[in-house]
């Protein structure tokens, strides 16, 4: 895990899950940064921010990727959603890959411009990313290429929106805001 | 969801608490005998409304001890609960309601047969609950959907408060009779059209 | 062994037009607002979709709304039966973000805790499978039993259900005299109990003939759709979080978890009856070895969360529940995503129900025992 502070941060978060006082370097942490190098190759950069270590690699080279680490033995994808940056007019679409036998776990990020956000699907290398890519499509709008049955999984399908967009604005369901 | 028409919120709630005002009720009418079967009959009634089990979320399990044995809510009459609407008197809103569900919250009011009445248990179905602020998708308390008889807080509310409020149920119905028209459902502007289940079926 | 529909069976069916029966949103068994579309000949179920979010409330954006110490009260509402579980995985992440070191009274504490929850949602579970498949007794011996449970909850959290106990720091408050009293005369009321379930429905050659063979899970569909929990250790995948990435005190405890490789309803149901007894012997250790000190860390004045990703991982009562935070220095997280394990099991029904009669999928779904709040946040 990274240890750099952040400006933002107080002084020196903890870095292993299992709340550990002494923030040295895991050296589990460092093989895995090594191996999932190895695996990656030129197609994905290390990303530098704080917490779950990440990789980035472009949308179009997203499948490859993935299947590589798939094929190393990441069989267990714990999740996949996408996190709105309207700042920077884009989607980062997070993929948490960890293995079933040791736990270790990384992400790999993505991202799509936020006009007109389309990606290939990873549904056909691990099957619970069909439901994980339905509930994105759902709840950002983002296009899965390739998915067998992209529709809304969670709203109803003549929801109007995308509710989790940062500028997603309900008119219809009388949304109340939180006064304090 | 699609919007049936438009109005101000404040209106309709102003409207449909002056609908459900009780003393505007029609009086009962039709001399001794009848009286005094409609009396019989309210009794036979509070002592046995059947339940019909709607849990949505965690007031469900609150629900459910009360149908079990250390809080037995059989003592009171509510021994049969059914899970089909067209045979239960009463509806026990357990559980947050959304709107995807609230359209088919109406429908399954529909169908079950007069006298009905409604209990709004736990504080999503009195008003929206710990989901009242910022939720786009929870309908602010099932009296929005439905007309409610007795409001129970809690989240989730003791089972013995759930007891209490089915006493007070049993209370309200000896006080205005179980033959009382229908109440009328308060405005909700949102349906659905129901899908034909081959086109949601995902053969994949 | 029901037969099967074999090949003469198949032509039969074909014969006749394929109708779409829907089963819910309101059942009796489909544990929760859960609707099925399925696709039938005769009673044999050929597809099977299952249509969510009928509960879905809006968590993650409420999420971005308030605080992180805020956002615990929600995190119960998911999977309520896994309360404690959940409130804190949403404590790991925070603690994670916020740089904040647990007292180890408190790690004692959260173990107990949540391995009395583990046992109380298998009770429930226990008691609506028996009821599912017809028999009510079962349900009336797995709550009596679970009051027990929510005694010990509400003399030391305050709360049945939802508890709100375990907070990003530790826990709200130190618990009373009697604590380790009541939960020994629990554990010891309770282990010969999980004999009597054992005898009562386990036994039961009604109940085996319609748990054994049926809803066979393969271990390859289990990690490709990432099922986790009593439903993939049923199946041979031997993952729980509390040993493969362990968190708290778990390390320091010995238990073994159960894996089965049958992958069946009578798999899931052996492997959660086994889980309970595991419990028992963890808590007996934790309350043992309970040091005396604070129950609760400081945290920070200004609860701002650093950029950055946070993940918190859990083993709930279902499976693995996962929170992952991200923030960008200010105090209401920038996105906040719940993983939730009962989304990843109910996936696998489509394809398990499939060549099953309707009257099994009720048995299937009871064994995957799925809580809808927790799928559809």
């Amino acid at each position: 895990m990274s240890e750099q502070a952040t400006p933002d941060t107080a002084p020196a978060p903890a870095a292993a899950p299992a709340a550990a006082p002494a923030p040295a370097p895991d050296p589990a942490e460092i093989a895995l940064r090594e191996e999932v190098a190895r695996i990656l190759g030129g197609t994905a950069t290390p990303d530098d921010a704080a917490g779950v270590p990440a990789w980035r690699v472009t949308a179009a080279g997203l499948s490859e990727a993935a299947r590589r680490l798939r094929a190393a033995g990441f069989d267990y994808l714990l999740f996949m959603t996408a996190v709105d940056r309207p700042a920077e007019a884009r989607f980062e679409l997070v993929y948490l890959l960890t293995r079933y036998d040791d736990g270790r776990q990384l992400a790999l990020v993505a991202d799509v411009p936020r006009e007109a956000p389309e990606i290939d699907t990873v549904s056909g290398i691990w099957a619970g990313a069909n439901w994980h890519e339905r509930e994105t499509y759902d709840m950002f709008g983002i296009v899965f290429r390739g998915h067998p049955f992209l529709r809304r999984i969670l709203l109803d399908e003549d929801w109007p929106g995308h509710p989790l967009r940062k500028d997603y604005v309900d008119t219809l369901h009388d949304v109340v805001k939180r006064p304090y | 969801m699609a919007l049936n028409g438009t109005d101000s919120t404040a209106d309709t709630r102003a409207a449909q608490w002056e609908n459900q005002d009780p003393g505007s009720q029609a009086p009962r009418r039709g001399g001794f005998v009848l009286t005094q079967v409609e009396r019989v009959l309210t009794w036979a009634r509070t002592n046995s409304l059947w339940p019909l089990t709607f849990g949505t979320s965690c007031c469900a399990i609150e629900m459910m001890s009360v149908g079990a044995s250390r809080h037995d809510w059989s003592r009171f009459g509510f021994e049969v609960a059914r899970a089909t609407p067209r045979q239960a008197d009463l509806i026990v809103v357990a559980g947050t309601i959304t709107f995807k569900m609230a359209t088919r919250l109406r429908l399954l009011y529909s169908q079950m047969p007069d006298p009905k009445w409604v209990l709004a248990m736990g504080a999503c179905a009195t008003s929206g609950g710990p989901f009242f602020y910022e939720s786009y998708a929870v309908v602010k308390g099932v009296d929005r959907v439905l007309p409610v008889d007795v409001y129970l807080p809690g989240c989730p509310p003791r089972p013995e408060a759930l007891l209490q409020s089915l006493m007070q149920l049993q209370e309200k119905i000896r006080r205005e009779g179980s033959s009382r028209p229908q109440r009328p459902l308060p405005p909700f502007l949102f349906a659905h059209t129901p899908i034909d289940p081959a086109k949601e079926f995902n053969p994949g | 062994m029901l037969p099967t529909l074999g090949e003469k069976g198949r032509d039969a069916a074909s014969a006749y037009e394929d109708y779409f029966v829907n089963m819910g949103p309101q059942h009796p068994s489909t544990h929760g607002v859960l609707r099925l579309v399925l696709k039938l000949a005769g009673e044999t179920v050929l597809g099977l979709t299952p249509v969510i979010g009928y509960v879905h409330r809006g968590i993650e954006k409420m999420g971005e709304a308030m605080s992180v110490v805020q956002f615990t009260h929600l995190t119960d509402r998911l999977d309520y039966l896994s309360a404690h579980m959940n409130n804190w995985a949403w404590s790991l992440a925070v603690e994670q973000a916020l740089g904040v070191e647990v007292p180890a009274r408190a790690e004692h504490i959260r173990v107990i805790m949540a391995e009395l929850t583990r046992i109380s949602s298998h009770q429930l579970w226990w008691g609506v499978l028996g009821m599912d498949l017809g028999a009510f007794t079962p349900f009336l011996y797995g709550f009596r039993d679970r009051e027990r449970v929510n005694d010990i909850f509400e003399k030391t959290c305050g709360a049945r259900l939802t508890m709100n106990y375990i907070r990003p720091g530790g826990v709200t408050q130190d618990v009373e005299e009697d604590f380790a009293k009541d939960v020994r005369a629990f554990c010891d009321y309770f282990e010969p109990v999980i004999d009597e379930y054992e005898t009562l429905v386990g036994g039961n050659v009604i109940f085996q003939e319609r748990t054994k063979g049926i809803g066979v899970l393969s271990p390859e569909l289990a990690r490709s759709l990432g099922c986790t929990g009593p439903t993939a250790r049923a199946s041979g995948v031997d993952y729980d979080v509390r040993r493969n990435r362990p968190y708290g005190i778990y390390p320091q405890l010995a238990f073994t978890v159960p894996v089965l490789p049958g992958g069946d309803c009578w798999a899931r149901y052996l492997v959660r009856i086994a889980e309970m007894r595991e419990s028992l012997k963890i808590i007996r250790q934790a309350l043992d070895t309970m040091p005396d000190g604070p129950v609760r860390a400081k945290l920070p004045a200004a609860l701002n969360v650093p950029k950055g990703r946070w993940l918190g991982r859990a083993e709930a009562a279902r499976g693995e529940i996962a929170f992952f935070l991200e923030g960008n220095g200010t105090a209401k997280p920038w996105r906040l995503k719940v993983r939730s394990p009962n989304f990843s099991n109910l996936a696998a029904l489509p394809e398990i129900a499939k060549g099953n009669r309707v009257a099994d999928i009720v048995a299937i779904l009871s064994t995957l025992d799925v809580v809808i709040p927790c799928i559809d946040r």
